[in-house]
């Protein structure tokens, strides 16, 4: 039960894991000690006939025992939050730098929504693991068998009844928990559904609504709601049954140990404070073990999290790794010499042999079919993949072996559908860069983004992204053009946006695209045809391959693959 | 707290078995009372040595109780989940009765799924109200009695001590950290969605941050959330501790006075000695109904909050006020709409300011113009999903706001912009339009449609099951299934709200045929910003910020070279493949 490299985890952090250990020894001890007082004040005042007086010093042992237990208590809980909460930051920060090493091929895309629930709920479910199971996985591997040597030494045969009723409890839990786990895996299933049917029929509520069958709705989710209470039902009465077998077996075996010592000390061979306290004893025996029974899912459910982190934190080579050769320049040219490259599970390549070179400042256009390779070019271009075969080169260097932190800051990169980060405006665009705020105004002017901005309800210093205001795209698309502006880079990779735009937006988006050009090495993955013809050469992708490259009046003339995209639009209409 | 009252008022019905559920709690502390208590007795009979005949009783009494413990708890868990299934229901039931009428127009707010979702998940926490926060104190208030009862034959001192101490686990302690826990109630999910906002962006940003050197200050701003979440989560687990361990020391605290107390009555003889044990053990128990009491304030937030949430959105109006209207239809459908202004909130712009036209019977209308022209607002007025604020709209001659919503539904079908496809069967889903529909009606509504080819493609045809949202379905597919289902209804009208939004040219093209063909003989207004497919309309409504900025054939418009002609020619810029969204 105990997840390998979870548990390797705690024993990595001995500083977190000790006082937890120590709070689950601690309190038993206690609880062993508090019985023995009070059998012996209950013994002494029934039977030795002593008075208040006469149990005083008792008492007065009895009193800071009880304190220190509740004491102990408190402290177990925070301890254990303390491991929880350390080891949770430790593989949130592993995760977190892996991503940036894995690089946005290998960790975004559509695995993006998975990465994200397993760095936020998978972790999380870990903090049950450490702050719960764990500490009672510690008390129960030790108050049961302190006690039972205890006991030992007073009845043996109470001491038997315990030793042999305490195994059946691990290992009804083990067997019902890993059939229980299928029931309420089922149950959660059909919970889940149900859940699922209500948020189905509300998220579609405006659909009912315009064929008037929104009103029946009410009549299905009873109905719903009525079945799911009948199966879950039935599911979990077996369920409850095996929590039925555990109770049994703890309160029975309590039972048993009370008329077994009781009629022991019938006969003699027992005093009644032995006897008390064993009966005192019993019901401490059994709780660790079946409080870790009602952990037992946060155990499983750590364990299923836990694979899932280390696969990630595992897998795969990173892409972006710190070392390389340094690299400066003012000026770039690019070249690609024959590069393939198929992404991992690909069936065929995504690029197969391609060869081309930008010059410095010298402005090159990609158009093609969505498919044809256009952003494998500019992953290859930023280092996030590398070549199967052949090379990219830049200013005559492989880029390989550059260091890619380096030749990244060489780069900017506007893309169809920039993010925008849960940051102010002036952050989204500078990201905290020195320069100050007239950097940041001046990059936002060049971008035609300004005059919107200063709109906005707090200007530069909104909040946009996720949970912030909302921003057209028209106007994200700005504010990853005064990214570009801002970072003043002798690369541009720009994505031009096919969509989403108003002619007014467009008007302003085209100056400014046009202005971050100048004077720059631009690759332009193109959408449109009056941008394509502004660039200086056109290369026209196809299946991965180039087809034609050359001027916009020349390939139109040539009649071939460019003359097809720019004039197939038109058909349908 | 007004809220919770509220709540309390909705779940009432379902008391019976509320009520079975607690009186099994009770029952079940019972028995591990009466268990202790005999057990204890038991021994301390026996140290006095009676005929062992004597202690038969006490005996039976340890297994029965021993029995009964586990059994009650069965009995408990068994019903305590009856019950909460029999809320669930209810709860769902009563909130999409109060939900139904404020969709869409008041439900601007869950325009996201990620809203709607968080509704489902404020439901899924009011369904432990009642077993976390309405139960226990009921239990604990019912074991109180019976003990007090079973203790006044011991001394009225025992009863008073025992409600002592329960009021100060039960009431003091969790009022005291209910208090302390108010300030951290908002901020601890706050921070939360801080840190799932910062690791969201980490990876959803990655391609950015990367470019633009931030993967260091992202990292140290994921550390910087973490640590304030953490902050947070460790005052929580700190006053989750407080909570045991002062239940904890209120318990034993009871016991030892309870001996305390005993004791002198012992001596002089008030008390037979040979109970001193089982009322200790007795008392000692007894606080397993009082001790989940100290951890209650937590569910109690996170109820009040909850149903806070909830009742502030189903507190809102209706757009359109219950309608006492005739339960009638329009005389004709020739549809006039004279300088309609609407806006959606007070202090917002126009959303349509100032709009006329006139759409006679087997008219065929398109209104096209930027994002956020209006375009939209106008189909959902004249299905009354709003009201407008100023001007007309007429239908046969009367003004629609005299004829019930429903009626209007009846003859206009509409194939939304953003349909939404359930998670049912593909025929199922066309099926909804029109429920009493035969089978080859659907069938050929389907075909129709052009579904014909997918259907042709799977092996179960329209017994298909569709994923969440239709999720594997392309859009082309789901514009034919929304478009399938208007043809099964087969109104008079019909609206097209962006049927070619987010799919290829190629299937453009195929979809405005199909169109071409289904609709002939139907009045139809056509909402697009795609200008394709419009050579044949009647009159063309170009909308901008809500006011009417050109209107015309196609060709007029075309050659007048205004705002349709700018949008016209951007689209004509693209090259093929691209997927205009």
């Amino acid at each position: 039960m105990g997840s390998k490299p979870l548990l390797r985890e705690a024993v990595n952090n001995p500083g977190l894991l000790a006082p937890v250990v120590a709070a689950g020894l601690l309190g038993g001890l206690l609880a062993i000690a508090q019985a023995y007082c009070l059998a012996l004040i209950i013994d002494g005042a029934f039977l030795g006939g002593q008075d208040l007086a006469g149990l005083l010093p008792l008492v007065y042992i009895l009193l800071p025992v009880m304190a220190a237990r509740a004491g102990l208590l408190w402290a177990g809980e925070v301890v254990g939050f303390r491991l929880a909460a350390g080891i949770q930051a430790g593989l949130r920060r592993q995760a977190t730098a892996r991503l940036f090493a894995l690089g946005p091929v290998h960790a975004g895309g559509e695995r993006a929504g998975e990465l994200v629930n397993m760095l936020v709920q998978g972790i999380d479910s870990l903090e049950a693991y450490f702050a719960k199971y764990l500490p009672q996985l510690v008390t129960a591997a030790v108050i049961p068998p302190a006690i039972l040597t205890v006991v030992f030494q007073l009845d043996p045969a109470a001491a038997a009844i315990m030793l042999v009723t305490a195994p059946f409890i691990p290992l009804f839990m083990a067997l019902i928990g890993r059939w229980a786990g299928t029931v309420q895996r089922r149950q959660w299933g059909a919970l889940s559904r149900l859940s699922g049917h209500f948020f189905d029929v509300l998220q579609g509520l405006a659909t009912l609504k315009l064929f008037n069958r929104s009103r029946e709705q009410v009549a299905v989710i009873a109905r719903l709601s009525g079945q799911l209470r009948d199966t879950t039902l039935g599911v979990l009465r077996v369920a409850f049954l095996s929590a039925l077998t555990l109770e049994l077996l703890a309160t029975l075996s309590t039972a048993l140990v009370a008329v077994a010592v009781g009629l022991k000390l019938l006969y003699g061979g027992l005093e009644f404070r032995q006897a008390f306290f064993v009966l005192l004893l019993a019901p401490e025996y059994y709780l660790p073990l079946r409080l870790l029974g009602g952990h037992f899912h946060a155990g499983l459910a750590g364990a299923t999290a836990a694979e899932r982190i280390y696969g990630l934190l595992a897998g795969g080579p990173p892409a972006i790794c710190s070392d390389g050769e340094p690299f400066a320049a003012s000026r770039i040219n690019v070249r690609f010499e024959g590069v393939t490259f198929t992404y991992p599970g690909g069936a065929r390549p995504a690029l197969h042999d391609v060869t081309f070179s930008i010059g410095m400042g010298e402005c090159v256009a990609l158009v093609g079919p969505s498919g044809a390779g256009k952003s494998t070019v500019a992953d290859l271009l930023l280092g996030f993949i590398r070549p199967d075969s052949g090379a990219v080169t830049v200013n005559g260097r492989d880029l390989g072996g550059l260091q890619p932190v380096e030749w990244l800051a060489h780069v900017a990169c506007v893309p169809q559908f920039p993010h925008l980060f849960a940051a102010t405006v002036a952050d989204n665009i500078g990201f905290g860069a020195p320069g100050g705020r007239e950097a940041v105004e001046a990059a936002a002017r060049a971008a035609g983004a300004h005059d919107f901005i200063v709109r906005l309800p707090a200007g530069y210093d909104t909040v946009i992204g996720e949970g912030g205001l909302g921003l057209s795209g028209g106007e994200a698309q700005r504010i990853a053009l005064a990214r570009a502006f801002f970072k003043d880079a002798p690369l541009v990779l720009l994505d031009e946006p096919a969509s989403g735009l108003d002619p007014g937006n467009e008007a302003l988006v085209r100056a400014a695209l046009e202005r971050l050009a100048a004077g720059r090495t631009v690759l332009v993955i193109a959408h449109r045809l009056s941008t394509a013809c502004r660039a200086d050469r056109i290369i026209v992708l196809s299946g991965g391959r180039i087809a034609e490259e050359g001027r916009h009046a020349d390939l139109l003339a040539a009649g071939g693959a460019y003359r097809w995209l720019a004039a197939a639009y038109r058909g349908p209409a | 707290m007004n809220a919770l009252l509220r709540l309390v008022r909705i779940i009432a019905p379902a008391w019976p078995a509320l009520l079975a559920a607690c009186l099994l709690a009770v029952a079940t502390v019972a028995a591990n009372v009466g268990l202790m208590a005999t057990a204890a007795y038991l021994i301390a009979a026996a140290a006095l040595h009676p005929p062992l005949a004597a202690l038969a009783p006490a005996v039976t009494g340890v297994r029965f109780f021993g029995l009964a413990r586990a059994v009650c708890r069965y009995l408990e868990r068994y019903m305590a989940h009856d019950a909460t299934f029999r809320l669930l229901g209810r709860l769902r039931v009563w909130l999409y009765g109060a939900l139904e009428p404020l969709v869409p127009a008041r439900s601007a707010a869950f325009r996201g799924g990620e809203l709607w979702s968080r509704f489902v998940n404020d439901v899924d926490t009011l369904q432990y109200f009642y077993l976390h926060v309405l139960l226990p104190p009921a239990a604990a208030l019912a074991v109180l009695a019976g003990m007090a009862l079973a203790l006044r034959g011991f001394g009225a001192g025992f009863a008073l001590l025992l409600a002592t101490g329960f009021f100060c686990a039960g009431v003091l302690l969790p009022a005291a950290l209910y208090r302390l826990a108010k300030d951290d109630a908002g901020k601890l999910p706050a921070a939360r969605a801080g840190l799932a906002v910062t690791l969201a962006d980490s990876v959803t940003g990655l391609r950015d941050l990367l470019i633009f050197g931030q993967a260091g200050r992202q990292a140290a701003r994921v550390a910087a959330a973490d640590r304030r979440y953490g902050r947070l989560q460790g005052r929580t687990a700190g006053l989750a501790g407080t909570a045991g361990a002062g239940g904890s020391l209120v318990m034993n605290a009871v016991l030892l006075g309870t001996v305390l107390l005993a004791v002198p009555l012992v001596n002089n003889g008030q008390l037979d000695g040979v109970y001193l044990a089982a009322l200790a053990l007795g008392v000692q128990n007894s606080f397993e109904a009082v001790l989940p009491l100290t951890g209650a304030y937590r569910y109690w937030q996170e109820s009040a909050a909850a149903a806070g949430r909830l009742f502030a959105v189903l507190d809102a109006a209706p757009a359109t006020p219950a309608a006492e209207q005739a339960d009638r239809a329009p005389a004709s459908l020739d549809l006039e709409v004279d300088n309609v202004k609407f806006r959606y909130r007070d202090g917002l712009p126009w959303a349509l300011d100032g709009v006329s036209f006139r759409l006679p019977v087997g008219g065929r209308l398109a209104i096209v113009g930027p994002s956020g022209a209006g375009k939209s607002t106008l189909a959902a007025l004249l299905l009354r999903f709003w009201d407008y604020d100023g001007g007309r709209i007429c239908l046969g001659g009367e003004e629609i706001s005299n004829f019930r919503p429903e009626a209007l539904r009846n003859l206009i079908g509409v194939v939304p912009q953003d349909s939404h496809i359930f998670a049912a069967t593909l025929g199922d889903n066309i099926r909804l339009a029109r429920p009493e529909a035969a089978p080859a009606d659907v069938a050929a509504a389907a075909g129709r449609a052009a579904l014909g080819g997918l259907l042709a493609a799977l092996p179960q045809g329209l017994e298909t099951p569709v994923g969440e949202n239709g999720h594997g379905l392309s859009g082309g597919e789901r514009r034919r299934l929304a478009l399938a289902r208007v043809l099964l209804k087969d109104p008079p009208l019909v609206i097209l709200d962006e049927p070619l939004a987010g799919v290829d040219p190629v299937t453009a093209g195929e979809i405005i045929a199909t169109l071409r063909e289904t609709l002939a003989g139907k009045t139809a207004i056509l909402i697009t910003h795609r200008l394709i497919g419009l050579d044949d309309m009647d009159e063309i409504l170009v909308l901008d910020r809500g006011r009417v900025a050109d209107r015309g054939r196609q060709e007029e418009l075309l050659a007048r070279q205004g705002l349709f002609y700018d949008l016209w020619r951007l689209q004509n810029d693209l090259f093929a493949g691209e997927r205009p969204a």
